[in-house]
Parts: C-alpha cells; structure tokens; sequence
C-alpha cells in the first residue's frame, strides 16, 4: 500500500518535473525566434527569416502538449495549493509564450517583405528596443527558472522602457512618412516590427507577474507591484 | 543491558569463586565428617569394650533398677549416654532417663546399631534424638555372658556430636574468609586488568573512529604481542594502505579534474536525468554560469533550444550527434557542441564545446573579401568590354570617337594591373615569407624623394607641401622600398582626397628611440564611425568616390601590414571638416642596433 502510494508520488514528480521542463523547452525556443527574427532584421537575412516563420508550427505543437499534460496531470492528481498554481500558471504560461512566438513569427514576416526594398533608414532605436525585450523575456523565464519574484518584478519595471522606446520609433517612422509619401510602405513595415516588440514586452511582463503569484500565491495583476514592497524600497 | 569490562571481570571472578568455594564445602566437609567419625568410632568402642566387659559380669544378677543405677554410674564417670539392653530389645538401663520412667521406654531393638549388636557385630549410627534433642553418634556391642559366649544383651553409648560441628563450623568460618579475600584480590585484578584492556581498546576505538570520519593519518601504534596489540597492528595496516589507495585515487582524480578545468573546449556532463553531473571552468566562463548550476537541467540553466536539441538527439539515439548552437551570453557566441552518450553505468551524457564565433568571422571576413575583389575587378572588365565594343563600331564612323574608347580601355587595363600588383603584394606581405630587410633608412631622404613625386599633381590641385622634421638626420631601422611604399601610399591618399588649399604636411618626431612619422592634411576629415575599419581590405568610406579617384582599396592595408612587419604600428586621426593624420612608427636606428631585438620600450638613455 504504501510502496504504490510512493510510486505514485514518484511518477507526480515526475510529471510536474516533465512539464516543468518543457515549458523552459517552449521558452528556449520562443527566444530563438526572437532573436533569429530581429537578427534577420539588422542583417537583411531572407532565408533566416524565412526559417523563422516555419517555427511557429513547432511552437503551436509545444503548447498543445503542454496543455494536453496539464490536463492529464489536474485530472488524475488533482494537485492542491503550489503544484495547482503551478499547474495553472504553466496553462497561461503557454499562452502568453505562444504568443510571443506569433510576434517573432510576424517581425520575419515583416522582414522578409522588407529585404525587397533597400533599407530606409540606418536602424537606432529599434535594435536597442530589441534587445532590452528580448532581455526583459530571458529574464521573465530566469525569474521562473529561479522561482525569484524580486528578478519577476524588475521585469514588470522595465516594461516602461519598452513603451518609451516605441513612442520614440514611432515618431520617427511619422516624420520619414511625412517626408516622402515613398517611404510609407517601408516605415509601416518597421512601425508593425516595432509594435510587435512592444506587444513582446507585455507578454514578457505577464510572464514575470504570473512568476510572482506562482511563488507567493498573490495575484499582482493589474496593480503591477506587491504590496509593501513599494514601502521597503 | 550494557556492561563494561570491569563489571564483567569481577562477575566472572566471581563465579569462578563460588565454584570453587562450593566444591571445597563438599569434599572438606565430607573428609572432615569421615575423619570426626572415624575417631569417634573408635574411641568410643574402645570404651564400651571396657564398660561391656563389666556389664558381663552383671548380667546374671542384676535387676531393672541395677541395671539403671549402673548405667548412670558408668555413664557419669566416661561422660557419655551408656544404654543396656537385653537381648530382647527391652532396655534395662539408661543413663540419660530416670529408673522409674524406663519400663516405659519403647523397643530397642529395631535401632540400627543395636540391631547389628545383637547378631553379634559392632554398630553404629548417627542419628538425631528424640529423648536428647540433638544429633547423637551411638556405637553399640554385644554383650555375652562370660563362659557361654551367648549374646545376652547389648550396650550402647552415645555422644553428642558437638565436637564435629564446631571443627565444621571453624571450616566455614576459614572458607568464607578465604572467599571474601579471593574477591577482594578478583576485583582488584579485575578491574587493572580491565583498566589496561579498555585504555587499549580506547585508544583503537578512537583512532578507528578518527579514521572513519576521514582522517587516514590516525595510527594506534600499540604495543604487545597479545590480541588487542595485534587489532591495532592490523587496523594500522588497514588505514596505511587505505590512505595509500586514496592517495593514488585522488591523484587519478586531480589529474582528471585539472586536465578538464584547463582545457580550451567547455566540456558538460549530464547523468542519467540528463542533469548537469559536472561543468568545467571553460564553458562556466564561456556562458557566465557558476557552479550552482550542478544538478539541474541544462534546460533551465543555459535555456537555448538547439543545444537542447543536440543533446536531445544524441540522448535519444543513443549516438554522437553535433551541431552548431548561438548562444546569447555577453553577447552571441558561436558553439560547435559534439555530445556523446557515455559508455558504460551509470549512463550519460557528454558535451564539448568549442567555440566557433573567431573562426566563423574569418570565414565572414574571407567570403566578403573574395566578394569584394571580384566585385573590383568585374568594374573595369565591364568597362572594358563595353568599351571594345563600342571601339569596334565606332572604329569606321568615327576614328576619334574609337580612340577615346581605346584610351578608355588602356585606362582601365592599367586599372586592372594596379589592382592585381596590389592584391600581389598584399598577399606577398601577409605570407610568412615576407621578411622586411633590415637596414638604416634616411626617413627624411625617403620623405622628399616621396613628396617629389607628387609636387607636380599638388600643384594641379593647388595644394601646399611641406616636410617638418628634426635637424638631426633621423635614420630608422626598417626596410627602404617598405618605408618609400608606406610614405607613397599614405600622401597618394592625401593628395587624392584634398584639393584647393589644402596643406599636406610630412612630420617626423623622435621619441623614445622610435620615429614618428605623420602624414597630415588639413581636408575634409573621415567621419569617425568609420575609422576602425579604415585598414581592412576593400574598405572604403565613401564608396563612390573613392573608386572613382582610381583607388583600390587596398593601399592603407598594405601600409599596416608593411608598418607591422618592421616593428612598428599604424594609427589615424581624424575629425570631419578639420582634415586627417595618418602616423606610423618606426625604431630608431641606433637603439635597433644596440639592442639586437627590437623592442617597442627601449631602455632609457
């Protein structure tokens, strides 16, 4: 009786450890589209991009076995307090890194339709606001890996650097418009590439605040910071 | 129930006493008992043979009260119990009862001694009395009428058997004493020798246990040739050559360890779960990692999904599998990561890293410089050709024409020739055979002859040249036809990218035994973001123009490397709008020659 009953325990862990591991399998993957897309984009590189967009059948497959193991895992275990957070937590995780792949996907394709014309402009901005999304998103899954609500919540901060930079494209795209009605086509482009980064950065966001319910059972969303913690500062 | 040595000892001893003592009690007792007898016996036989030899001559004539009064006479004068009877059983006379009560006095003739005494024997018997009160030896014999010889009656005297129990007594008191100090002289024997045992044993204890927690350096070194001197030996035997194979283990390891933490390629190891079982210092500083990763899954430490591809498939397949992984650390580097599934148990997994990203820029570098050469040289084949043809057809119309397209296609012919002499030479000065002659050059001698050569096309664009150098004639230490190559090549440029009033100035500094020489012009400057790049091939930071000016793209390379092969280095200043300084160094002379090797820092003068 009690040997079954370890041996069921054993194959829990061993599935929560499974899931565990391949939602980081997602999360590694979901970065290699980011920074393949955005490198496809500072070097004009079609066939990167190209490749790129032919991930995101893998990425959908990924979330639908980490789904249909959720399922499995609440329907015969029917975990309690963390290992349901977790559950539930890695459910939406999913989500939101699914997502953030559709955006990679988008920013290749936006590439690919670029690398037809000659580049307009040199790019400033936009590999800055790349790179800090794509270090708010490794930093959001560290967060997890780590289970470190204090990394989770730095993310959550740096989501206004995001929104700023994209501000700042954003007028800068306007003015190369109002310029010469030619470079529309181009600057509509770069405007989409970086709408979708700043999208990426909430997704990254949303990450770190389901982070820090997942290790102190306390829902930040919407109010974007733990409570007392603004005090200690 | 725990006892210790001592304890046991002194039980052991102890029990070895009462054995002892309780065999004594019974054999002494026994011999003390038989030897009392013994001596009673005859002693009191000896008596009665006296007193029956009187009863004899009474025995016709003698009445129950005579009978009573002799017996008390007898009785009293040889201190004992006298008892006559007749030879019916019926007693006659006791000494120990009253005349009056013996007619009373039961049958004596089924007591065993004077039942043998009537057959005719002697007897005896030790029996406890019912009329005394107390353990009594009685001896009886016959009593025989004189003449006859026929068995009258009997006598019988007793004696208390006082006399054996005290002499039983005084035996017990000895053996109880005897017993008492054997116990004393057991306990005190005991507990010394138990003493020397445990201080012995102690002491292997302690040394055993300070070898079991490690320390292999604990010896006992015990004396003695009994067992416990032998445990020590033995267990110092025992920790000698443990220490001698864990010394030899731990040198297998170090080496194993050392060979790994200094080896150039990262090396991962992952155990059965795929965990990291070991990391070396090598790819813990390609990848910023520290230790702590030890045991969890290279998922969540290094989180890259080809790796984890790589490894994957060779987990899987149970086969080496390779591939080429991007790794975002302090910026992306470029892995080739072979894993192997470790042989034998527990299984496994190894990966070796080594990093490609140096020599996939090389490859970058080499594909764009094959692109770039021929690129510049399509340029003036194209040119070429479409001039030929044009000749051609213009060769009958229009003779004049044909001629500017001839001019045309000798222009870019020496074009051509140009650009291959310097490829030629580039590859000249990179190859290792390229070796610089050592000899003293008249830097300024050099630099006149140089700026000679180009005083006529200055002029043309009104350009002023001047030469700045020190009164002494500077002499380096390099090769002439270098030096005379770096200084053309370095005031072509300068002539070629300035015009009207402009002043291209040749500076020449002594320092520190090294010459510096500057080609300076006051132009229109190169924006800066361009300037690391300035002296690789092809390079140009105006495309256009400069090809148009009949540039190839290589003279600043082949000044660095020229520069580098004599010892020296190449630099370039420049601010847009305020003009340019190229300078390279060269060693003096002087310091060159005393000091056979070159050396960048020369002793102080």
């Amino acid at each position: 009786m009690t040997t079954s009953r370890e041996h069921t325990n054993r194959e829990y862990e061993q599935e929560l450890r499974k899931l565990r591991e391949q939602v980081l399998r997602m999360g590694a993957k979901v970065e290699e589209i980011i920074s393949g897309s955005i490198k496809a984009l500072l070097e004009r590189d079609t066939v990167l991009a190209t490749r790129m967009i032919a991930f995101d059948r893998k990425i959908n497959q990924m979330e639908i076995d980490i789904d249909e193991l959720c399922m499995v895992i609440l329907a015969r275990r029917q975990p309690v307090a963390s290992d349901l957070r977790f559950i539930t937590m890695a459910l939406k995780l999913v989500t939101d890194l699914e997502r953030i792949g559709d955006l990679g996907v988008n920013i290749s394709e936006r590439v690919v339709e670029l690398n037809d014309e000659p580049q307009l402009k040199p790019y400033v901005d936009l590999p800055r606001m790349a790179d800090e999304v794509q270090s708010m998103l490794r930093e959001a899954l560290d967060a997890f890996v780590a289970g470190d609500p204090d990394r989770a919540q730095a993310v959550i901060e740096r989501d206004k650097t995001v929104d700023a930079y994209y501000t700042q494209v954003f007028r800068e795209l306007l003015t190369y418009m109002m310029e010469d009605t030619h470079n529309i086509y181009r600057a509509t482009r770069l405007q989409s590439i970086a709408k979708y980064l700043e999208r990426i950065g909430d997704h990254a966001t949303n990450l770190a605040e389901m982070v820090v319910f997942m290790v102190k059972g306390k829902d930040i969303r919407h109010t974007g910071k733990l409570e007392g913690e603004s005090a200690g500062g | 129930m725990k006892l210790d040595i001592r304890t046991k000892l002194v039980l052991v001893s102890l029990g070895l006493i009462a054995v002892a003592i309780l065999v004594l009690e019974v054999a002494v007792r026994r011999q003390i008992e038989g030897d009392i007898y013994d001596s009673l016996r005859a002693d009191l036989f000896g008596r009665l043979e006296l007193i029956e030899h009187d009863a004899a001559l009474h025995v016709s004539d003698m009445d129950s009260a005579g009978w009573n009064r002799w017996a008390e006479e007898f009785g009293r004068r040889s201190n004992l119990r006298v008892t006559m009877i007749g030879s019916n059983g019926v007693v006659l006379g006791d000494s120990a009862v009253d005349a009056k009560e013996v007619p009373e006095m039961e049958n004596h003739r089924d007591r065993p001694e004077f039942a043998a005494a009537l057959r005719g024997e002697r007897g005896d018997s030790v029996r406890w009395s019912g009329t005394l009160q107390r353990r009594l030896f009685y001896a009886a014999i016959p009593v025989r009428a004189a003449g006859t010889g026929r068995i009258v009656g009997a006598l019988r005297v007793a004696e208390p058997l006082d006399r054996l129990e005290f002499a039983i007594a005084r035996f017990h008191r000895t053996l109880l004493l005897a017993a008492f100090l054997a116990l004393g002289v057991a306990v005190v024997i005991a507990t010394i020798a138990a003493q020397l045992m445990s201080r012995a044993l102690r002491g292997i204890t302690m040394a055993a246990r300070r070898m079991s927690s490690g320390d292999l350096g604990a010896r006992i070194r015990l004396g003695g040739d009994d067992e416990i001197g032998e445990l020590g030996r033995t267990l110092d035997g025992l920790a000698e050559n443990l220490s001698q194979s864990l010394a030899e283990l731990r040198g297998e390891r170090d080496l194993l360890g050392r060979m790994l933490e200094s080896m150039q390629e990262g090396v991962l190891v992952l155990d059965r779960d795929l965990r990291i079982l070991l990391i070396n210092r090598a790819l813990r500083e390609m990848l910023f990692l520290g230790l702590d990763v030890v045991g969890r899954l290279p998922i969540e430490t290094i989180r890259n999904a080809e790796l984890q591809a790589v490894l994957d498939a060779a987990a899987s397949q149970g086969k080496p599998a390779s591939g080429e992984v991007e790794i975002a650390g302090l910026g992306q580097r470029r892995f080739m990561v072979h894993s192997t599934p470790l042989g034998g148990e527990p299984r496994g997994l190894v990966a070796v890293f080594v990093d490609v990203t140096e020599i996939r820029k090389l490859e970058t570098m080499r594909k764009d410089f094959v692109a770039n050469v021929s690129h510049e040289l399509r340029t003036p084949i194209a040119a070429v050709r479409s001039a030929a043809e044009t000749a051609r057809r213009a060769i009958e119309k229009d003779p004049e024409a044909a001629v500017r397209f001839v001019d045309m296609i000798e222009r870019n012919a020496l074009r051509l020739q140009e650009l291959v002499e310097d490829l030629l030479e580039l590859s000249r000065i990179e190859s290792k055979q390229f070796k610089p002659k050592s000899e003293p050059v008249d830097i300024v001698e050099q630099a006149e002859q140089v700026l000679a050569q180009f005083r006529e096309a200055a002029e043309k664009k009104r350009l002023t040249m001047s030469l700045v150098a020190p009164p002494t004639r500077p002499v380096a230490h390099a090769d002439k036809r270098a030096v005379e190559q770096v200084l053309t090549n370095l005031v072509e440029n300068a002539v070629k990218y300035c015009r009207d009033n402009v002043s291209v100035t040749v500076r020449v500094v002594e320092r520190e035994g090294m010459f510096r020489v500057s080609v300076e012009d006051t132009g229109p400057g190169i924006d800066p973001k361009h300037l690391p790049r300035l002296f690789e091939r092809f390079y140009r930071a105006d495309k256009g123009r400069s090809r148009d000016m009949g540039g190839t793209g290589l003279g600043l390379s082949i000044v660095k490397h020229l520069v580098e092969t004599m010892g020296g280095n190449v630099s370039v200043e420049s601010a847009p709008g305020r003009g340019t300084t190229f300078s390279f160094t060269l060693p003096a002379f002087e310091s060159a020659v005393a000091s056979p090797v070159p050396s960048p820092v020369p002793a102080p003068a």
